[in-house]
């Protein structure tokens, strides 16, 4: 096994390992739980960034990849750009994370449970970035779907109960739609690789038209619920009574990207130009321009917090569907590059969300007058990330913004442009409100003069995280330029993805 | 001899983050706020000493051009000299909680200046909304909300409207072809877009507001050089005549002219001495679109176009910053009419009085109009003069509205005495308003100053002038009858109801988001479940008749016939 | 010597629980327990062993006494028989390492150690049968033991579900038997090398085989014939009910496919497939919504094999057609009989310990399980898993099977089947999982966290099971390729 290989694996089993030594510690030693969840972290951080590296040493036709034999099609991972992008970002903000959740879990229960399902959902997540096929894809997917579930529910109450019922009635009948469509596809075509450019042949658009429309709808159906793609996207807001941690990286990262990065898989590395020539990615760009809109108008109504960050992430997930969707390698390094992009700034929004409802018991943006002043650092990351989203420079989200645009262009796709306009005044019209609650109306008195005196705003593990992902938001648009940035990654990726 | 880099001038161009910083480190605050006044310096420097020429930075955003030539020099001069006094001024008079300004101050700042170093549309558009942005704070500092929400609003409407223009020329800079309906939309964007932020007759309704509610440093800043970055972008993303035969020039000249007259007739009715000024910017800015007109109409008057917009944005800029201060100056100064006539000078100026930089900014901008196409050429012979009268009615009508004001305004509303610094940058400013164009470092400009002095010209300049203040003087005599029109119009006019509507919209959700409790946590089960339940229950029964033998024993016969049935058919 | 072995592997493996037997019934209960725990250790390497040599050389033949069919009796091992035969030692080893705490050394249980390893030897050669006399011997053996094995507790309850299953087990086995003495009358032979040979298409043997299928069917308890199912699995101890829903059922489902697919197969007459595979789709709804609506948790989980019974049927009208298809449908079936096993045993064991530690297993009793038992929590939970049909279980391998074969044979109706089913299963797995995790009633967050936690052993047992028929699904090749060993023509890609 070679250091590429080993990378490859370590990056998936990692998490896994951990979470089944987080199970057998039991719930009451918190300190060796901890250390154990870091120091897991930490290694799944260097595998992937391992992974990465030796995707880029062999990009783009000499991927590493290792695998078992299983059911004709094999159970095998394999290290390339557009997978290792995914799992870095999944890995890298797993860390930053971990920590958060160690001191926003502080006081809960049940954090075995917890923190155990938490490092599935993250290896399974890596598992689906780094998997080499459909089959391979689909399972880690799956096992993505059941693991979060328990932390949907974590708190117990009939509320969470309730949501995680929404959740599974979306998840499952979408799991089952994938499971047909899979399993139609690899009769039709064969084992079917993910490759670069479309790994289906030519032919079968003309021989299997009909079927592969089918298959491609059905695909779409099983991921669109993740992608929370309209109409697939009610079990999202539904899903927020998770505690912040899971909203963060599993419904803002994780969860939510594993739909949208099999969206890209499937319609780049699996269709390809077959697509095009299908209409089908056409039908899939228009879906994702509605929901862009929809998500936002949605938003704007949310008086809960993290209910407005769910819509934002709805319309947000879209920006990367439309970018794939769309026959343009400028756009499809945009969509690819708002991945990382987004991930950065939503994540440190409901980092935002949980340390507010912790050290403030704000949940309600009507609740925000003034927060500014009583969390200034907080609420400096989370303006900044907010900014972004919306899509002002130089925060990542307008370089990936500005990718689409010109790619809608490039792809003669006009609509596309009023897309993006009108929802960046419609981002703006419910992310700009609570900066301004914060930052210029007055403070209730008791925070009118900051945090209470000698002490920090907030518990540092919490605030530190969330300083930094907004931090990491803000360099991934100020140096896009720099070779290593997602951005260029994306651009990268999408040179080999549209050979076409 | 050694050589200066072209990125310097983007880097000092943005020396003002560095005050952003400090102003955000308790530790620097006071340090921060000190250096303030000298943070536009470098720029200014860069703007004399760096060469013309361009610089790729490929790290950064998405790979950055500084473009360094002489129109941009022109506006990171105007821009570096209008933020350097409106930073004096507000050593002088600091508004409460000034940290807090003074980091919005900087970071507007150091957009504007940087956008004049760049000319890729991404670059463009980063430092743009670095600038417009942060303005809002400087607006709505005095907390008169509803201004501020005009602004937000405009603002974020025009950089919508701005970025998906500039995804079309972006895509052009690459060599994509937009096809014959993105491209001209790409370009109407863009013409809107800053509009918006030249407050262009229909996209103006943000500009009385803001310049009535904001602190008079925000007002120079954004009437002396901020609003001037949508001229630059125009000049910048415009094409030198019309793409793909869309008529754009015709109208946009017209556009023009007729903010040039709208900006005249409804300024002079207004009450509020600021407001009066945004009228009058809103014409002058008639002026400057007349002419980009003519340049989008005829290709060959493109150059003259952009440099006639160049210098009028340098003179109205200097005239529009001084009148500003020099309008809270007035205010503050117990010997208002040594005030008063100091403003004269840069009214004068603005009217295009013989000798001042009015004069010849106007003889630059006949250059242009005398290429205009057709109807327009004699058109704009007649209209441009008239334009001047009304202007001069504007500055009569504002010279009067300060003088009197104590009528109109308590005087305890700012008693404070102008401080050193203020006095210092308004005497930079009046004496930038009466030199710069004669030292000005660009052929036509020289030639037009040499021009302005011919006595032909001189009368030219002088008499809508002349007639401007007979007229003034009549209106005045007439006294009392004209009274009645003061403030007819609301200073946002077309836009006032709307404004007022979202005002109350708002208030309205507020109450009501107060009023209503947390939401519920736990929600009823919905009734289809309970019909579920009663199937499932029907379903049981059933169960339990398959479990009875008799049931069992008359399945397994039936099956076995009909096994053995098919069994004898096969 | 590893030679001799390797030739004595059929016998040797029959051999260990059936000395093990009647030695635990006379040594009584205190060496009872060892006796069992050590034949179920020893049958594993030689299990294994069976499968190494099976992949390599393909069908073993073993004549006892050496004097070979037609008048001896052959014991024949294919890749069907050795994964059988796995399947069965791995279960009994958890089996019997949970039934030693579970029983503990309580007289009245005298009688588990000798009736379960007489059950446990019953089906192992059963699966090594190589006439269909045998078969039917092999059948009574195990049903009469697996009776007795539900009647242990002389709970009322028990004793009738017991009478119950015997006289269907009876019933069901006189049908078999009447249908072995017609083949026997028309074909002179019930060695099954034999009759591969020499059947074919005649009224009479067409008719013996369709009352086998019923009696098959009846003991199989595939809907509507399930009725006496739900309250033997129920009321049996939990250690019992495992067996019998994990092992037992499919003894009579072996024959059924070796019969449909393998020996009977010349003479096997259209309409039956299509008609087992509707009762199947039917089994698969019908006890997944029973399943749903049940309020005890044995219940629940015997219910849910009646549903899972349905996946095995869904095989036979997926193999007809011959061709990949029919490779499909046959890996898928016998795939999902292996995983169903070892996830049905782990919910009844852990059904079991729920039992054991709160001395009720009322499913609205079951709120907050999963801080009060985690093990326990966690064994159901990844047993539904397989239920459900999710990767990485071995369910999904096997309804990616059968969903294949259903589109490769043109049958998509029955991929919707298998993937509403999953769905079903869903239903009732979460509605007992969910509650796991509630907080509700208030105050339960106080109640002890363990009331006298059970043995590690027994909960190990469990959640060793459920991870392996979790882990099926990506380590199951080599299994498929065993399935696949000397498989019958018809399903070997041999298109007949």
């Amino acid at each position: 096994m070679t250091w590429e290989t080993t990378a490859l694996v370590a990056g998936v089993a990692a998490p896994f390992l951990t979470a089944v030594l987080i199970f057998a510690l039991g719930e009451h030693r918190h300190a060796a739980r901890s250390r154990v969840n870091l120091a897991g972290a930490a290694l799944t951080g260097t595998a992937v960034l391992a992974a990465a590296a030796a995707a880029l040493a062999g990009a783009p036709d000499a991927y590493p990849s290792v695998g078992i034999a299983l059911l004709d099609i094999g159970f095998s991972l394999r290290a390339d750009m557009l997978g290792t992008l995914f799992a870095v970002v999944a890995g890298v903000l797993w860390l930053i994370t971990t920590v958060y959740a160690i001191g926003y879990m502080s006081h809960a229960s049940d954090r075995a449970r917890f923190f155990g399902f938490f490092s599935v959902c993250v290896g399974s997540a890596i598992g689906i970035a780094l998997s080499a096929n459909l089959l391979t894809f689909f399972i880690f997917y799956e096992i993505l779907t059941l693991a979060t579930y328990p932390l949907v529910i974590h708190s117990g109450t009939p509320a969470a109960l309730k949501g995680g019922r929404t959740y599974l009635t979306y998840a499952l009948p979408a799991g089952g739609a994938l499971a047909v469509g899979v399993v139609w596809l690899n009769l039709i075509a064969g084992p079917v690789e993910f490759t670069a450019g479309g790994s289906l042949d030519p032919v079968l658009a003309s021989t299997h038209a009909g079927s592969l429309i089918v298959i491609f709808a059905l695909l779409m159906l099983g991921l669109g619920v993740k992608a929370a793609l309209f109409p697939l996207h009610g079990w999202l807001p539904a899903a927020m009574v998770a505690p912040a941690p899971v909203s963060s990286l599993l419904h803002a990262v994780a969860v939510v990207k594993a739909g949208v990065f099999g969206i890209a898989r499937v319609v780049l590395e699996v269709y390809g130009p077959l697509g095009r020539d299908l209409g089908v990615t056409q039908v899939l760009a228009v879906l994702a321009g509605f929901t862009i809109i929809f998500g936002s108008v949605r938003a704007i109504a949310q008086d809960d917090f993290k209910k407005r960050l769910a819509f934002s992430t709805i319309a947000q997930l879209s920006y990367i569907t439309l970018g794939v969707a769309l026959a343009s390698p400028i756009a499809i390094a945009g969509g690819i590059a708002h991945l990382a992009h987004h991930a950065a700034m939503k994540i440190t929004m409901f980092f935002t969300a949980g340390a507010v409802a912790e050290e403030v018991k704000a949940y309600r943006v009507s609740e925000f007058d003034g927060l500014g002043k009583r969390m200034p650092l907080t609420m400096t990351a989370f303006s900044l990330a907010a900014i972004g989203i919306v899509g002002v420079p130089p925060v990542a989200g307008f370089t990936s913004k500005w990718l689409l645009g010109v790619g809608g262009v490039d792809a003669g796709a006009g609509w596309v442009i009023a897309v993006l306009g009108i929802s960046s005044v419609l981002n703006a019209a419910y992310f700009f409100p609570i900066i301004h609650r914060a930052w210029f109306r007055t403070p209730k008195p008791e925070w009118a003069h900051g945090p209470a005196s000698g002490k920090p705003e907030g518990d540092m593990r919490m605030i530190v995280p969330l300083v930094i992902t907004a931090a990491i938001g803000l360099a991934m648009g100020v140096f896009a330029g720099m070779d290593l940035s997602p951005a260029s990654w994306a651009q990268a990726i999408a040179g080999w993805e549209f050979p076409w | 001899m050694v050589t200066v880099p072209v990125w310097l001038a983007l880097a000092a161009a943005l020396v003002p983050l560095l005050v952003v910083a400090g102003c955000a480190l308790p530790a620097t605050r006071d340090l921060a706020r000190r250096m303030l006044v000298f943070a536009a310096l470098p720029a200014l420097a860069a703007a004399v000493v760096v060469p013309d020429g361009t610089a790729e930075i490929d790290w950064l955003f998405i790979g950055t051009f500084v473009d360094f030539d002489a129109t941009g020099r022109a506006f990171l001069a105007l821009s570096g000299v209008i933020w350097t006094a409106a930073a004096l001024y507000l050593a002088a008079h600091p508004p409460d909680r000034p940290t807090w300004f003074s980091g919005w101050f900087a970071l507007a700042m150091a957009g504007n200046l940087a956008l004049c170093c760049v000319t890729d549309p991404a670059a463009f558009y980063t430092f743009f909304a670095m600038m417009a942005l942060p303005t809002y704070a400087l607006v709505a500092h005095e907390g008169d909300r509803s201004a501020g929400r005009a602004y937000m609003a405009f603002t974020v409407v025009g950089e919508a409207l701005l970025v998906c223009g500039l995804f079309v020329l972006g895509a052009t800079a690459l060599g994509i072809d937009p096809g014959p309906v993105l491209g001209p939309a790409g370009i109407g964007l863009v013409l809107a877009a800053f509009g918006v932020k030249i407050g262009a007759l229909g996209l103006h309704g943000w500009m009385p507001v803001s310049y009535a509610a904001a602190p008079t440093v925000t007002a120079a800043a954004l009437a002396g050089s901020m609003s001037k970055a949508g001229v630059l972008g125009l000049i910048r993303f415009l094409p030198a005549g019309e793409p793909t035969g869309i008529p754009f020039g015709g109208p946009v000249i017209a556009f023009g002219v007729a903010a040039a007259f709208y900006g005249a007739v409804v300024g002079v009715v207004q009450v509020k001495p600021k407001v009066v000024l945004a009228y009058s910017s809103i014409s002058q800015f008639g002026l400057i679109t007349i002419a980009l007109g003519v340049g989008l109409a005829e290709p060959v008057a493109w150059l003259f176009a952009v440099s006639a917009a160049t210098v009028y944005s340098v003179h109205h800029g200097l005239a529009k910053a001084a009148l500003f201060i020099g309008e809270d100056i007035a205010a503050r100064a117990r010997r208002r009419w040594l005030a008063v006539a100091g403003l004269a000078l840069p009214a004068l100026a603005l009217a295009g009085a013989p000798l001042a930089s009015g004069a010849v900014a106007k003889l630059v901008l006949k250059e242009t109009t005398a290429l205009a196409p057709g109807v327009w050429h004699d058109a704009l012979e007649t209209l441009l003069p008239l334009a001047a009268v009304g202007t001069t009615l504007l500055m009569a009508r504002f010279l009067y509205l300060v003088a009197t004001r104590s009528l109109s305004e308590p005087a305890e509303a700012r008693s404070e005495a102008p401080g050193t610094p203020a006095i210092l940058s308004w005497a930079l400013l009046l004496v930038a308003v009466a030199g710069a164009l004669w030292v000005w470092p660009m052929t036509e400009v020289g030639y037009a100053a040499q021009k302005s002095l011919d006595a032909h010209y001189l009368w030219l300049a002088a008499w809508p002038v002349l007639l401007g203040v007979v007229a003034a003087a009549a209106t005045w005599a007439v006294g009392d009858r004209t009274r009645r029109l003061e403030g007819v119009i609301p200073p946002a006019d077309v836009y006032a109801p709307l404004l007022r509507r979202v005002d109350r919209a708002v208030e309205r959700r507020d109450r009501a988001v107060r009023q209503t409790p947390a939401p519920q946590a736990v929600t009823q089960p919905p009734a289809t479940m309970n019909r579920g339940a009663r199937l499932l229950d029907r379903a049981g029964v059933v169960e339990n008749g398959f479990l009875a033998w008799a049931t069992a024993a008359s399945a397994i016969g039936a099956l076995t016939v009909l096994l053995l049935l098919l069994a004898a058919r096969g | 010597m590893a030679e001799w072995i390797m030739r004595q592997l059929p016998a040797l493996i029959i051999l260990v629980p059936f000395t093990a037997a009647p030695l635990a019934y006379l040594l009584g209960t205190r060496f009872g327990r060892p006796v069992g725990f050590i034949s179920a250790l020893l049958s594993q390497p030689l299990a294994v062993l069976l499968a190494i040599t099976v992949m390599r050389e393909g069908t073993l033949r073993y004549e006892v006494g050496g004097w070979g069919g037609p008048l001896g009796i052959d014991l024949v091992a294919d890749g069907l028989t050795a994964t059988m035969v796995l399947v069965t030692t791995v279960v009994g080893l958890f089996v019997t390492i949970y039934a030693l705490g579970y029983f503990g050394d309580r007289e009245r249980y005298r009688f588990f150690w000798p009736l379960w390893l007489f059950l446990w030897g019953s089906l192992l050669a059963l699966f090594f049968s190589g006439d269909i006399f045998n078969l039917y011997v092999c059948l009574e053996l195990v049903s009469m033991s697996a009776v007795a094995l539900v009647g242990l507790t002389l709970r009322r309850e028990a004793l009738v579900a017991a009478m119950r299953y015997m006289l269907a087990a009876i019933l069901g086995s006189l049908f078999y038997l009447f249908g072995v003495a017609l083949i026997y009358g028309a074909f002179g032979s019930v060695d099954m090398q034999t009759l591969r040979e020499i059947v074919r298409a005649d009224t009479t043997a067409q008719a013996a085989l369709a009352l086998m299928t019923v009696g098959l069917v009846l003991k199989t308890a595939l809907f509507p014939l399930h009725f006496w199912l739900p309250p033997a699995h129920s009321n049996a101890p939990s250690p019992v009910s495992a067996v019998l829903s994990a092992l037992v059922v499919k003894g009579s489902f072996y024959i059924l496919v070796r019969l449909w697919v393998d020996v009977a197969q010349p003479m096997a007459f259209p309409g039956v497939s299509t008609v087992l595979g509707i009762l199947g789709a039917t089994a698969i709804i019908w006890g997944s919504l029973q399943a749903f609506r049940q309020e005890r948790l044995k219940m629940l989980v015997a219910y849910s094999t009646v549903a899972q019974i349905g996946y095995l049927f869904l095989m036979f009208p997926l193999v007809t057609g011959g061709g990949q298809a029919a490779t499909d449908a046959w890996m898928g079936g016998i795939f999902h009989a292996v995983s169903h096993a070892l996830a049905k045993s782990a919910m009844f064991l852990a059904a079991g310990l729920v039992l054991a530690r709160f001395g009720h297993d009322r499913i609205d009793g079951l709120a907050g399980l999963s801080r009060r038992a985690p093990m326990t929590a966690m064994a159901f939970g990844l047993a539904g898993v397989t239920m459900m049909g999710l990767p990485p279980s071995g369910g999904f391998v096997a309804k990616w099977l059968l969903i294949r074969a259903s589109i490769e044979a043109g049958q998509w109706w029955w991929a919707v089947i298998v993937v509403t089913g999953g769905l079903l299963a869903a239903a009732y797995v979460f509605r007992v999982v969910g509650p796991f995790f509630s907080r509700e009633p208030e105050g339960i967050d106080d109640l002890d966290l363990d009331p006298g936690r059970s043995p590690w052993a027994m909960e190990g047992a469990t959640l060793a099971l459920a991870i392996g028929a979790l882990l099926l699904g990506v380590l199951g090749q080599p299994l498929l390729d065993l399935i696949m060993v000397s498989a019958p023509a018809l399903v070997a890609g041999v298109t007949p």
